[in-house]
């Protein structure tokens, strides 16, 4: 019996033919004693898989898969490692933005000061403590921190990998597929 | 006292009581286990593929449809997890029938058979039966003992096979064909 006949056979059994293919099959079970043993072996095979019988668990497995997640995961040290990667990169790109952020802080606060005076605020205002404090906390940073002085190619270099260490840190520690 | 259903274990466990996800995981651990066995063949790596399926399961139930039935659920997580850790072993879990002979890998206890089947003799050649069988499926390819679980103990139809396997109806088809044939070859013991 050809191949064809098996696997019509085949389907017979799971009842997917169409009616054209399931006469066709009749009609060959019918005429042929090879495609009839065909078929009681497998109805025999599929008998046999139906009483097939379960295998007892020789343990309850539930205990310690409870006890894992009942346990407060540990960081793994390649996130440790992520975390300070984040930093180093956090650190450097601040250092070389620093110059920008103090222009930006002197020119905020000499407005703040100016539009104070001109309001005219009393003696012991909220405004002029407000100054005074923001003078206070900015001008140690003002006597000159060493850039890094690099390239723009350079630059644009440490931008991205900054980028890509604060996304790939998110992504993984605040991801279901991370830490977790 | 009535047994909580599962949708009401699934809620309490998406509201975080641990102990519900216990009383699923004991209610269906000897199911997956056994469908993790027929793929892997070995009783310690179907005992991790079964703990690594329902860890994922726990992970995966706040999205779960609670209109779904469970034990299907589960179950296909837990053939995926064995067709993956297969992928990647490469066919090392190939057992003999002598290994599967191995002491804690035998079948149930003598009595469990003895409301079932009347005579000694019917019962000897149903346990050679099943040894034979067990022994044959471990012998297919992981490709084909994957369709046998899926359609013969998970009753998947050929489209939903398809589906979970990722392959084309007809070489579903066509595997689940070959596989069968091959079986009922070594049933006959031509094989």
């Amino acid at each position: 019996m050809n191949e064809y006949n098996e696997q019509l056979l085949n389907e017979y059994l799971d009842g997917t033919l169409s009616d054209v293919q399931r006469q066709e099959a009749e009609k060959l079970l019918h005429d042929s004693a090879a495609a009839r043993a065909f078929l009681a072996d497998l109805q025999f095979t599929f008998a046999a898989l139906d009483e097939l019988d379960e295998l007892p668990l020789m343990m309850d497995l539930s205990e310690p898969l409870l006890a894992q997640i009942e346990s407060p995961t540990p960081t793994p040290i390649w996130a440790r490692w992520l975390m300070l990667a984040q930093f180093t990169a956090a650190t450097l790109l601040m250092i070389q933005l620093w110059p920008t952020i103090q222009s930006w802080l002197m020119n905020s606060r000499m407005a703040t000061a100016v539009l104070i005076a001109e309001l005219s605020w009393p003696q012991f205002s909220l405004g002029r403590m407000l100054v005074e404090w923001e003078t206070a906390v900015i001008q140690p940073f003002q006597t000159g921190i060493p850039s890094l002085g690099l390239a723009t190619n350079q630059w644009s270099l440490l931008i991205l990998l900054a980028f890509a260490a604060w996304v790939a840190g998110n992504r993984l520690l605040f991801s279901d597929e991370g830490v977790k | 006292m009535v047994e909580p259903t599962d949708s009401t274990l699934i809620r309490r466990t998406q509201q975080g009581d641990t102990a519900a996800f216990g009383l699923l995981m004991q209610r269906y651990q000897t199911a997956v286990f056994n469908t993790a066995y027929r793929l892997m063949g070995r009783r310690q790596d179907a005992e991790d593929a079964t703990q690594e399926a329902f860890l994922r399961a726990y992970r995966a139930l706040d999205r779960f449809d609670l209109k779904r039935p469970f034990a299907p659920w589960i179950k296909r997580i837990a053939v995926n997890v064995c067709l993956n850790w297969l992928d990647k072993a490469q066919n090392k879990t190939q057992m003999t029938a002598t290994e599967l002979q191995r002491p804690g890998d035998e079948s149930p206890d003598m009595d469990q058979w003895v409301h079932h089947t009347p005579t000694p003799e019917r019962l000897l050649e149903k346990q050679d039966q099943n040894a034979r069988l067990r022994a044959g499926i471990l012998s297919l390819s992981p490709k084909f003992r994957a369709v046998i679980e899926l359609r013969h103990f998970q009753e998947l139809n050929y489209e939903e096979m398809a589906a979970l396997l990722k392959r084309p109806l007809s070489s579903v088809k066509s595997d689940l064909f070959r596989a069968r044939k091959q079986l009922a070859q070594i049933l006959k013991g031509v094989i």
